[in-house]
C-alpha cells in the first residue's frame, strides 16, 4: 500500500477522532487514507494508523465506511456494526467491529470503522474462473458461511436490538413489500416485467420460514475476499443484514448474474447436491425446492430493486459514481432478462 | 464528424485501456474504466435505440388492442427519444393493468395472451441487454507497458 492521503481534512478528523476514542492511545496519526472504489453503498476508506498504546508503537489498518450522500441501498449503519458483531464468534470470517459513530459531527456523516482484512481479494462476479482451480473449495465455504449465519442463535445476536423480526410466515412478504416500495418509488419508467414477477410471487407464497435467522442480504460473490490459494478470509459489505428466511441468502448467492453464466452450479461454484448438503449440514435447516424457487425469483426482484434506487440517485444528480449509472442500465437489463426467461417459460402456452 | 456511436466507442476505448492504467490504485481510475465501460454500452445502444422503441410501441399496441384495451393515439409529436419515451410509458403502463386483469382469468384466450405478454417481455429484455464489454486484454499490455516503463 502507498504512503497516500486523499482527503487530508478527513485523515486529520480521524486521527483526532481515534484519538478521543481509543482508551490510552496516543499520538496518533493517519499516515495513509485512501478510498476504496466500488463501495457505492458507502464511501470506503483504507486507513493505516500509527499511535502509541503506552510506550509501544502501534500500526494498523482499519476500514473506515461513511454514509455518502446517496447509495445504492439505504441502510443504516448500526445495523451493518451490529450484524458483524452478531457473527465474529461463529465461524465465519469478518472483519473486527471497531467503532460506531451516528452523529456528523466527528466526519461530517455517521460512519463505523472496522479493522482491515490484511489477506485477500476481492472477485468479479463475472469471472468466476478466477477462483480455479478452487472453485469448489471457494463454493462450499460460501455454502457453510450462509448455513452458518442462518444457524445464529438469535437470542445473543445484537442485530436483534436494531432491526424488526418478522413472523415466520411473514418474512416473504415483508423483504417483497419493502422491494416493491422501492421499485415503485424510484423508478423513472413503468417496471411490467419486475412487476409481473411480483404479482406471480404474492400469487405463489413459499413456505414459512424454517427459523427465523440473520440474513447477511448480500452475500455473493464479490462481496468476500479470498487468498487465491482457496480460503475465503472475509465475508463482507453487510448493510443488508436483517432477520428472515435462510433461503433468501441461499437463494441470492445462486441467482445467475453472479453465478458466471453457470448455472449448472450453485452460485456457478459447486454442484448442487453438494452445496445443499453443505448448507443443510450447517444451517440444521432442511432443503425445499418450493422455497429455494420462491426466493431465487425474488432475489432478482430485490436486485432491480437495488438497480432502479442506485439509476435513480444517479439520474436525481444525488450521486454522481459512474457504478450507479452501470448498476441501473447493465445489471438491471440484466435481472429483466433473467427474470422474463424464468417466468415466461411458466406462462408459455 | 457526426458518427456518435464511433465516437462513443472510441472515447470509452481510451478511457479503459489507455487511461484508467495510469490511475491504477487511485480512485479516480475506478471512476474512468466505469466511465469508459458506459461509453463504450452508448455507443453501442444509440444506433438502435429509437428502432427499439417504436418497435416496442407497436408491439404493445398490438397487446392492448388484442386485450380490448384502446390504446389511444399514441403518436408521438417526433422521432426524438425524449417524445418516444412517454408514449413508450404510457402503453407500457397500460400493459401492466392488461396483465394484471387477464391474470385473474382462466380461460384459454386469456392464457394465450398472458403467454404473448410474456414473450414481449422476452424479447424486450434481449434486445435491450447491452453486450458486456471485454478489455482485459488491452487493458492488461498497457499496465504492463506502464510497469516496464516505471522500471
Amino acid at each position: 500500500m502507498t504512503s497516500v492521503i486523499h482527503d487530508k481534512d478527513l485523515a486529520e478528523r480521524f486521527a483526532a477522532y481515534v484519538q478521543d476514542e481509543l482508551d490510552g492511545a496516543s499520538n496518533v496519526e493517519v499516515t495513509m487514507l485512501a478510498r476504496i472504489h466500488g463501495g457505492a453503498s458507502r464511501e470506503t476508506y483504507s486507513i493505516d494508523l500509527s499511535y502509541k498504546q503506552g510506550d509501544t508503537a502501534v500500526a494498523r489498518g482499519v476500514i473506515l465506511r461513511r454514509d455518502p450522500p446517496d447509495s445504492l441501498i439505504h441502510t443504516e449503519r448500526k445495523v451493518e456494526f451490529a450484524a458483524i458483531q452478531s457473527v465474529q464468534h461463529a465461524d465465519i470470517p469478518v472483519p473486527k467491529a471497531l467503532f460506531l459513530e451516528e452523529s456528523g459531527s466527528a466526519l461530517g456523516a455517521p460512519f463505523f470503522v472496522m479493522e482491515r482484512i490484511e489477506t485477500g481479494v476481492s472477485a468479479n462476479p463475472f469471472q468466476l474462473e478466477a477462483f480455479d482451480p478452487h472453485r469448489e473449495t471457494i463454493g462450499r465455504q460460501v455454502f457453510r458461511h450462509i448455513g452458518r449465519i442462518a444457524q445464529i442463535d438469535l437470542q445473543d445476536a445484537p442485530i436483534v436490538d436494531v432491526v424488526d423480526i418478522p413472523a415466520a410466515d411473514m418474512c416473504w412478504s415483508r423483504e417483497l413489500d419493502y422491494w416493491e416500495r422501492e421499485i415503485d418509488t424510484h423508478a423513472r419508467q413503468p417496471q411490467a416485467i419486475a412487476k409481473a414477477a411480483i404479482r406471480h410471487l404474492r400469487r405463489n407464497p413459499p413456505p414459512p420460514a424454517q427459523r427465523l435467522s440473520i440474513v447477511h442480504g448480500d452475500y455473493r460473490v464479490g462481496n468476500f475476499l479470498h487468498d487465491e490459494a482457496g480460503r475465503i478470509t472475509a465475508v463482507l459489505d453487510w448493510e443488508m443484514a436483517h432477520i428472515g428466511d435462510p433461503y433468501e441468502d441461499f437463494a441470492w448467492a445462486c441467482d445467475p448474474l453472479w453465478s458466471g453464466g453457470d448455472i449448472t452450479r450453485a452460485a456457478g461454484l459447486l454442484p448442487w447436491p453438494e452445496a445443499i448438503a453443505e448448507w443443510e449440514l450447517a444451517s440444521g435447516c432442511k432443503f425445499s425446492f418450493d422455497a429455494y424457487e420462491w426466493w431465487s425469483i425474488f432475489a432478482s426482484v430485490k436486485a432491480i430493486g437495488i438497480w432502479i434506487s442506485s439509476a435513480r440517485a444517479f439520474a436525481d444528480a444525488r450521486n454522481d459514481d459512474p457504478i450507479l449509472a452501470w448498476s441501473g442500465w447493465f445489471t438491471h437489463a440484466a435481472h429483466e432478462r433473467i427474470l422474463s426467461a424464468r417466468l415466461a417459460s411458466k406462462y408459455r402456452q | 464528424m457526426s458518427d456518435i456511436a464511433m465516437i462513443l466507442d472510441r472515447i470509452g476505448r481510451k478511457l479503459v485501456i489507455e487511461v484508467s492504467p495510469h490511475l491504477d490504485g487511485h480512485y479516480a481510475g475506478g471512476h474512468a474504466t466505469m466511465a469508459g465501460l458506459l461509453s463504450v454500452m452508448a455507443g453501442e445502444a444509440f444506433d438502435g435505440y429509437v428502432d427499439r422503441l417504436l418497435h416496442e410501441i407497436a408491439d404493445m399496441r398490438t397487446l392492448l388492442i388484442d386485450g380490448d384495451i384502446d390504446p389511444g393515439d399514441t403518436r408521438a409529436r417526433s422521432m426524438k427519444i425524449s417524445d418516444l419515451l412517454p408514449v413508450h410509458s404510457h402503453l407500457s403502463e397500460e400493459l401492466i393493468k392488461l396483465q394484471a386483469a387477464i391474470e385473474t382469468r382462466d380461460d384459454d384466450a386469456s392464457k394465450k395472451l398472458n403467454a404473448r405478454i410474456w414473450q414481449f417481455f422476452v424479447e424486450g429484455a434481449e434486445a435491450r441487454m447491452p453486450s458486456p464489454p471485454d478489455f482485459a486484454d488491452a487493458r492488461a499490455k498497457t499496465v504492463a507497458a506502464i510497469q516496464a516503463k516505471e522500471e
